[in-house]
């Protein structure tokens, strides 16, 4: 194999040889770049699974290089290059020269922008600073510092231990103490402080950096880059350091530095250092030898970070949102308007949380026999510990009377009831309340769900779905909907009072995600208009039930499309 | 408001349902007179083994006539195997009780008995079919009819019933299709009350209407389920008139024939004029270009003003371009409707 690679590399012009390295006959591609003579090694045999590694030879000799780490082997300096993110790429397995020639074409790029473009490089090198200071943490230290930070601005904090009988979680991570006191009461950061079972492990000083400068590599001593960079701090930020904290004696100290990297792009990394005596930090080489040094891997979370990296939308933050109905629709939308960072959610059901509702829903069963607004309430600020959700146990008529519809940015109603929801609607008419509106409903059988958003200022109503397609007048029934009206569906296992429409939490989740992904756009001001949208499933199980469907249904070819709402016979609207 | 909004309003006007004093009227003369022809007819030796309503009554395309009286079809069957050879003997025993009820214009017809009501403007048909095995047959002759005039024909009511209220050939959304074809109808027969004289009127039979827009109906439905009725009119009577009913009869006549598609598989205007045909072809002709008129309007008034032409004054044409709804909603008609929402 190693025969046919070197040919086919040949014959397309690469200078290759095999060499025993190590003990091995290795393949080694010549390459000229910038002048530089430059040795490449695969260092991986078929067949490939992934995009196999070509090393850097004499790794040392070419100055500090962006994705190149360097490690000893044999007794030499090799550089293994990172050209790629490996999980993205599909590898024609089958074909195994090909895979290696176009590794290598992508290794001979990266190391030619690397030795020719140096401040590209330096870019690089910054970029990755965070995961160069990995490799130079210990390897049994595999849970990070939490951090909650909010300023990149020289403090001090209180770092608490971890709990020795906590194998996760929270309280299993050495934490620096929250600075924020936006948590929601119950989130477990709140609580774990709140016990005060804690205890101080020390203390932690943010020290921001202006100018970074490359991580320290694998063979650079911890201790210079240390002293290099303090030495290096503006005469404002070392003064500061040496009288504020310079009378302060400790055997432990947690150094978080946070530095710009490219593009405003913010890293954040520790350190520990450790003495046997209690003293003053170090701030010269001398002062330094008698403490121990270790690079720590570090999660800092703040709002910004932690809802931003989760995919949420800070510009959310401020919006208050009701979700009405928190059945298993209204659960997800609920779940989901919190995760993309809704803060100020209120969430309104009279209903108890029952034991036939588990399969259908997202709280736990510890929750049975509570109102589900309160279960889910809790249950979404134990997720999400900026989250502020309130609740009450109320319909949605009681909710209406007692509470200013205009304060909320937008309404959810989830409740499954044409006849609520179109007295609601009467309601907000009749005192000229202008608020947005989205209604959401699912049909049986997996057969699709749908919402509608009524903006008060724009075109289209909750009414224009209501139309009948047939004589223009108010109807009774959504003209959205896939299943002819007048029909039974629903089943019923323990008689009066037990119906319940069939349908799976797929089916409730789809409508709920694609209601949150409206209602998210409505808050983002993507969505100004009046507009509805919808799914459609299979229809086998209606079929099977005997269920007759909709003109509307057989003709569906929209899924999830934001359509226009108005319709001309709508009263309200014309 | 859209103009599928206005032959909605329109429907309501004309159609003639349930709800209606003069439908529950005649059904309760009806019921009363049905009991008394029971009576007679069993008495004489020939019980009568079933009932039921024909014509518009048991396709629901019933309509409300401005001047003219308000029929009632009803069938009485006996058995088959009891019955007289002389079906007029039947009829005989229909007129006499009609008569005895103080009926106005009773008299015996060749396929039935009909009389009016004095009081009301009802006008009553009675039919009389022998019934053997699954066989109908339709007890044909006059008072005065000799032998090679009265028989007893073969028929299928109850299927030609069946064919116009059958939905199963249409593909998909047969519900909503149905029910256009007969809301297509009504207009149908609107229309004729309209535009023929009532002489003629009389013989552009509403069966031979009905049977066309069976025949030929196309319906206008769009994705959302929202019906079209102009569109759907306007290429259903396009495809009468692509069709072979009318038949050149020289000098720009016609003669119309429109076939059963049950027993006795007879024309149904065997008997009618070629000025009946020529009229029809006429007005049909007329009709579709106003329809492509109407269709092709942008004003909403227009169009109103332009089907007011075709149906007359029970179909409204507003006062302004947009007329403001506010402050007459129309609500649904029924009081509860059952619904799949949940969430
Ligand atoms: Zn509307």
């Amino acid at each position: 194999m190693q025969s046919k690679i070197k040919q086919h590399l040949t014959r397309i012009g690469y200078d290759c040889i095999v060499s025993d390295i190590g003990g091995f006959p290795r393949l080694v591609v010549n390459v000229t770049i910038a002048e530089s003579e430059i040795q490449l090694m695969l260092a991986a045999e078929p067949p490939f699974h992934s995009l196999p590694e070509f090393v850097l030879i004499d790794a040392d000799s070419f100055g500090r290089l962006a994705h190149v780490t360097v490690y000893q082997y044999s007794g030499a300096l090799f550089g293994a290059v990172c050209v790629n993110d490996p999980d993205s790429l599909s590898i024609n397995f089958e074909q195994p020269q090909l895979v290696v020639e176009e590794s290598l074409k992508r290794h001979v790029a990266l190391l030619e922008m690397c030795l020719t473009n140096p401040d590209w490089n330096n870019k690089e090198l910054l970029r990755e600073f965070y995961s160069d200071w990995l490799r130079k943490c210990r390897q049994d230290d595999s849970k990070p510092l939490l951090a909650n930070i909010e300023k990149p601005i020289l403090q001090r904090l209180v770092v608490y231990a971890p709990l020795s009988d906590k194998e996760y979680g929270i309280e299993s991570h050495y934490m620096v103490h929250p600075a924020d006191n936006s948590f929601s009461g119950i989130s477990d950061i709140h609580l774990s402080m709140m016990k005060g079972n804690r205890e101080a492990a020390g203390i932690a000083l943010v020290i921001p950096i202006h100018k970074l400068t490359p991580a320290p590599s694998r063979f650079d001593s911890l201790e210079q880059w240390y002293i290099d960079t303090i030495t290096a701090l503006p005469t404002t930020i070392r003064n500061e350091l040496q009288q504020k904290f310079g009378q302060w004696r400790d055997t432990t100290y947690w150094i978080v530095f946070t530095a710009n990297t490219v593009n405003d792009d913010r890293t954040w990394f520790a350190l520990k250092l450790v003495c046997k005596s209690k003293k003053a930090l170090p701030l010269t080489g001398e002062k330094l030898k008698d403490w121990t040094l270790a690079a720590l891997p570090i999660r800092l979370f703040n709002q910004e970070s932690t809802v931003q990296r989760g995919g949420g939308r800070l510009s959310l933050s401020d919006k208050k949102v009701a979700v009405i109905g928190v059945g298993s629709v209204g659960c997800e939308i609920a779940h989901k308007l919190s995760a993309a960072g809704v803060k100020s959610l209120t969430l309104v059901d009279p209903d108890i949380y029952e034991i036939n509702n588990l399969y259908r829903h997202v709280l736990e069963q510890g929750w049975v026999g509570a109102p589900k607004s309160f279960a889910l309430s809790v249950a979404i600020q134990r997720q999400f510990p900026w989250s502020n959700a309130t609740w009450y146990p109320y319909d949605l008529m009681k909710f209406a009377r007692n509470q200013n519809m205009e304060s909320y940015d937008l309404l959810v109603i989830a409740i499954g009831n044409p006849t609520q929801e179109r007295l609601f609607k009467q309601y907000l008419l009749d005192n000229n309340t202008y608020v947005a509106v989205i209604n959401s409903w699912l049909e049986g059988f997996g057969i699709g769900g749908h919402a509608v958003l009524d903006v008060s200022e724009s075109k289209g109503c909750l009414l224009c779905s209501y139309v009948c397609p047939e004589s223009g007048a108010r109807g009774l029934v959504s003209n959205m909907n896939f299943i002819e009206p007048n029909q039974v569906t629903m089943k019923s296992i323990a008689g009066c009072g037990e119906q319940f429409i069939s349908y799976g939490a797929a089916s409730s989740a789809q409508t709920g995600v694609m209601t949150a992904n409206l209602a998210i756009r409505y808050l983002e001001g993507k969505q100004t208009e009046s507009c509805k949208t919808s799914w459609k499933g299979d229809d086998d199980d209606a079929v099977n039930e005997g269920i007759k469907l909709t003109h509307r249904f057989y003709n569906f070819k929209h899924s999830l499309e934001y359509l226009p709402l108005t319709d001309e016979d709508c009263d309200v609207c014309s | 408001m859209s103009i599928q909004n206005r032959f909605s309003k329109f429907h309501d006007k004309i159609k003639l349902g349930r709800e209606d004093d003069a439908y529950r009227e005649a059904r309760a003369k009806d019921n009363s007179i049905l009991d008394e022809i029971k009576a007679e007819f069993r008495s004489a030796g020939y019980p009568i083994i079933e009932t039921f309503i024909q014509g518009s009554l048991s396709t629901y395309t019933g309509i409300k006539h401005p001047v003219d009286d308000f029929d009632i079809d009803r069938a009485v069957v006996i058995d088959a195997d009891n019955a007289p050879d002389n079906p007029v003997e039947l009829k005989k025993l229909v007129l006499k009780v009609l008569e005895k009820r103080g009926f106005k214009n009773a008299r015996v017809k060749k396929p039935c008995v009909t009389a009016d009501y004095i009081n009301l403007s009802l006008h009553i048909d009675i039919v009389v079919y022998r019934k053997g095995g699954e066989q109908y047959e339709l007890a044909v002759g006059k008072l005065n009819s000799n032998e090679q005039n009265r028989e007893w024909s073969p028929s299928e009511p109850k299927k030609l019933i069946e064919h116009i209220n059958n939905s199963s050939l249409f593909i998909g959304s047969a519900d909503l299709k149905i029910k256009q074809f007969k809301r297509l109808v009504r207009y149908f027969k609107r229309w004729r009350d309209e535009k023929f004289g009532q002489a003629i009127g009389k013989k552009v039979f509403s069966i031979g209407l009905t049977l066309m827009l069976k025949e030929q109906f196309r319906p206008a439905i769009d994705n959302n389920g929202k019906v079209d009725d102009l569109q759907s009119l306007r290429d259903t009577v396009g495809a009468i008139m692509a069709s072979n009913y009318f038949h050149w009869a020289g000098d720009n006549k016609y003669k119309v024939n429109v076939y059963l598609p049950v027993q006795p598989y007879i024309n149904v205007f065997e008997n009618s004029s070629i000025d009946t045909g020529t009229q029809l072809y006429n007005k049909f002709k007329l009709l579709l270009t106003k329809l492509d008129q109407a269709l092709e309007e942008d004003s909403l008034k227009k169009q109103c003003e332009i089907l007011q032409g075709l149906f007359g004054n029970d179909f409204e044409v507003p006062e302004k371009e947009q007329s403001n709804n506010a402050g007459k909603v129309a609500y649904s008609n029924a009081g509860v409707v059952g619904t799949s929402q949940g969430a």
